[in-house]
């Protein structure tokens, strides 16, 4: 999901904690900002320290103006058979860059690890835009669009489809020696590891209690971060759980898509419900003129039933229909902007345009739809503890 | 209909100023007093022509960042995607798809005003005692949710790397330090003359946003195409849809919030529903910039909220306390019929100014469009105003030169606000010295 909606999630269940809201009340005080903190700090972890600080024993930086996709094919594929010749659990790391061709322009390539085949293929696609937008016609001759080389050793490729490289910093791939003699693509192996594990949540918590000597802070952080990993698991990939005990990614739930805009304004929008629902609950210990006493008598199903599952049927409904409707339609945009303030802030654009998004592939195997309804029944839980227990925190 | 007819005005005053780069809504609000004590009317007219003029403001000033290249807080989420449209020969339809998106704002502002007196008063109830920490929250996202933009770092050690990608970082959170530094004096220290006081903040605003991207313009050395006037524009029934939906509540949020702008807003209301393309980008932009500055003004004259948010709305709240029912539908009314006179003066305004730039070389337009900002600079706010207008372009100069995000200057700039709010500004100024 996007950093926001990870944010207020994290503030949503912070404000459950009716200490905390009327602490922010009377006091001041800033503590129920650990929840939304906490809840982005996975991504932050990822993305400002581990991307960085990931082993690269290969690096493929092509030269934009003269793409080799033969090339780039044959060094993948050739650390591919190297991998297949070292032992067990050892892992090689292949890191790719983009190719600027200017400030708002991207040479686009492909990779596909076809198991069928036993082969690497490198596809190079048309330019494109920072927001993906190909600039259809600039497709490279077919003599220079395709490299395809052949790899030894069984793959097992979780992700199964292409990897589009495009605008931003490109993915990394690991190549893991599998006890069985495979070797499996791991797609961004920094990625939704030690960042994304509930250990990590625990520790983070328990620093936050050593430091404020404050159960609430400990159960606010824990809280916070619980959210983002529950909610990063209802997607197409999912997290390394219990790490350092658990070793692998699993894969997600398959329930929602991270940058669907559908889900992320959903639950963006259900945030802002349930925390005014609670802002108005325990406002009333505070002072009655800034409660509606109404709204707490319906009970959280009710409110929640009118104010989020009635309004987000009708939008759910409408936004299928528009979807099935506008299927395949080609976008209304533009490519490759000039000189000046307009390139340089072809990437800037007051920060709206996040590469976030792109760090989520399809991770096989598929759950199973028992498995997928008890990840909704543990979001489910986890909402019903809050509401009924909140209150005493 | 009299009062229609004063809303009309209030558009073509406000077109005829949107179209000087620089002006702020601010400058109107003093514009708009000085009209009334030279020209005393009726108090319930004077409200018609601030309001036409705000919405002039919010439609017709789109074309300054389109054809100028000088943004302001609430274009400069908007102004890449306008200046690119530019220089393809469809800054006319870049502006017009901005029109249609702030009209668009209008329509839902026009939809939620008969339970506008119900939802927000309730609203208003329950947030009122937790401004504090929303806005600290505000102010901690966009903090914490920026993301490197080092495209990829070629370093070959790790730290190397983690150096590429936290310069931008690094530069971000130091335009936010820095700001929050000027913010402390500029609001704290009678810098401007006393008597232009309540202009203070546009050389800050000016230096910030528009004098960086006129500066940046200068180094082009392209000429601006031929550009196509036709009334043709390629905009998606899903990007009217999602854009108009989510820079609406990006808007409103700003408009809403004590201290939050439109750029702010309209930041989260991208993030919340992964506002994607250019298209998209200039409608929310400017539907979010329309709600920003035309729904403050309208939150003062919601039956039983009375919200006094942004500068026109206090200004004019001097004059003008709105009591009733039928003020506040008078004013919807004025709001709809000026917005639609709005979007045709911008029509006329862009096909104009289309054709007359097409074939100037952009440089040529920024060096005027400087000369211009200087002489408002400095008009307003004397020579003081135009040393802080070029502190301001040194800070403003740093975002696009790390690639990090403006908004930081902003957040810095009103974190001394913030803390005011929450009582810290006393002892934040005896540690500067300020005080």
């Amino acid at each position: 999901m996007r950093g926001l909606t990870h944010f207020i999630m994290g503030i949503t269940v912070a404000t459950f904690f009716k200490s905390l809201v009327t602490g922010a009340i009377l006091t001041d005080s800033w503590l129920i900002l650990l929840g939304g903190v906490f809840g982005l700090l996975p991504d932050t972890l990822d993305f400002k320290f581990l991307v960085y600080v990931e082993k690269q024993d290969v690096v493929i930086d092509p030269d934009p103006y003269d793409v080799k996709p033969q090339e780039i094919a044959n060094k993948i594929a050739d650390e591919i058979t190297k991998v297949g010749t070292m032992k067990p659990g050892e892992m090689r790391r292949l890191q790719m860059h983009t190719m600027k061709l200017g400030p708002d322009l991207w040479q686009s390539y492909s990779i596909y690890f076809n198991k069928a085949k036993s082969q690497v293929e490198v596809k190079v696609g048309p330019h494109a835009t920072t927001s993906g937008i190909p600039a259809f016609g600039t497709e490279p001759p077919a003599d220079k669009a395709l490299g395809v080389a052949k790899f030894t050793p069984k793959l097992v490729d979780t992700h199964g489809r292409a990897t589009e490289v495009k605008g931003f910093g490109g993915p990394s791939f690991g190549f893991l020696k599998k006890k069985d003699g495979t070797v499996e693509v791991v797609f961004i192996p920094f990625h939704r590891r030690s960042g994304h594990s509930l250990t990590m949540g625990i520790v983070c918590a328990l620093l936050g209690y050593l430091v404020s000597q404050s159960w609430v802070v400990f159960g606010v952080i824990i809280a916070g971060w619980t959210m983002h990993i529950v909610l990063d698991t209802f997607g197409h990939m999912g997290n390394n759980l219990f790490w350092p005990i658990t070793k692998q990614r699993t894969s997600g739930l398959y329930l929602v898509s991270a940058s669907n805009p559908y889900w992320n304004a959903f639950t963006v929008y259900s945030c802002i419900a349930i925390i005014l629902w609670n802002m108005n609950l325990y406002n009333a210990s505070v002072s009655p003129a800034y409660t509606i006493p109404g709204i707490s008598a319906l009970g959280p199903a009710i409110y929640l039933f009118f104010v989020v599952a009635i309004p987000w049927a009708i939008v759910g409904a409408m936004y299928y229909w528009y979807k099935q409707k506008t299927k395949g339609a080609r976008p209304f945009e533009l490519f490759a902007p000039t000189t000046g303030a307009v390139g340089m802030a072809a990437t800037d654009s007051a920060g709206v345009q996040e590469q976030e998004h792109y760090y989520e592939i399809d991770e096989k195997p598929k759950p199973s739809i028992i498995l997928r309804i008890l990840g909704v029944a543990i979001l489910a839980a986890i909402f019903v503890v809050l509401f009924i227990f909140g209150p005493s925190w | 209909m009299i009062y229609l007819l004063y809303g009309l005005i209030g558009v073509l005053i406000g077109s005829v100023l949107s179209v000087l780069p620089s002006l702020h809504p601010l400058n109107f609000a003093g514009i708009g007093v000085f009209i009334y004590l030279v020209f005393p009317s009726d108090p319930l007219g004077m409200m018609m022509i601030f309001m036409g003029m705000i919405v002039a403001y919010s439609i017709v000033g789109t074309v300054t960042s389109t054809f100028m290249g000088a943004p302001d807080d609430s274009t400069v989420y908007m102004v890449f995607p306008n200046q690119k449209y530019l220089m393809f020969g469809r800054g006319y339809e870049a502006s017009m798809i901005c029109g249609i998106g702030a009209l668009g704002a209008v329509l839902i502002l026009l939809m939620i005003a008969p339970v506008s007196s119900t939802i927000f008063p309730i609203f208003r109830k329950i947030t009122t005692p937790h401004y504090n920490w929303v806005l600290i929250g505000c102010v901690v996202y966009l903090l914490q949710s920026e993301w490197p933009k080092d495209f990829g770092s070629r370093a070959k050690t790790k730290l190397g790397r983690l150096k590429d990608g936290w310069a931008s970082l690094g530069a971000g959170w130091f335009v936010f330090f820095i700001s929050m530094m000027l913010g402390f004096i500029v609001m704290n220290t009678p810098i401007v003359p006393a008597d232009r006081a309540f202009q203070n903040i546009m050389p800050v605003f000016v230096g910030f946003f528009a004098v960086p991207w006129v500066l940046t313009n200068m180094i082009s050395k392209a000429d601006i195409p031929p550009q196509s006037v036709s009334n043709r524009f390629f905009v998606s029934k899903k990007d009217m849809l999602r854009g108009t939906s989510a820079g609406f509540f990006g808007g409103m949020f700003a408009a809403y919030e004590p201290i939050i702008t439109a750029g702010v807003g309209g930041v989260f209301a991208g993030h919340a529903t992964s506002t994607q393309g250019d298209t998209q980008f200039m409608v929310s932009g400017s539907a979010g910039r329309l709600t920003y500055y035309v729904g403050a003004f309208f939150l003062l004259w919601v039956p039983l909220l009375h919200l006094t948010r942004g500068g026109m709305a206090w200004t004019s709240s001097l004059i003008y306390q709105p009591r009733t029912e039928s003020d506040f539908w008078l004013m919807m009314s004025a709001i709809a019929v000026s917005a639609v006179f709005a979007f045709i003066i911008l029509a006329f305004v862009a096909r104009f100014i289309a054709k007359m730039v097409a074939g100037v070389s952009f440089k040529k337009i920024s060096i005027a469009v400087l000369f211009v900002v200087l002489a408002m600079v400095f008009g307003f706010t004397g020579f003081e105003g135009l040393v802080i207008m070029a502190i301001c372009t040194g800070i403003g100069l740093i975002p696009p030169m790390f690639r990090t995000r403006r908004l930081n200057m902003l957040l810095g700039f009103f974190f001394p606000v913030f803390l005011n709010m929450i009582g810290m500004r006393a002892d934040v100024l005896k540690v500067l010295g300020v005080y």
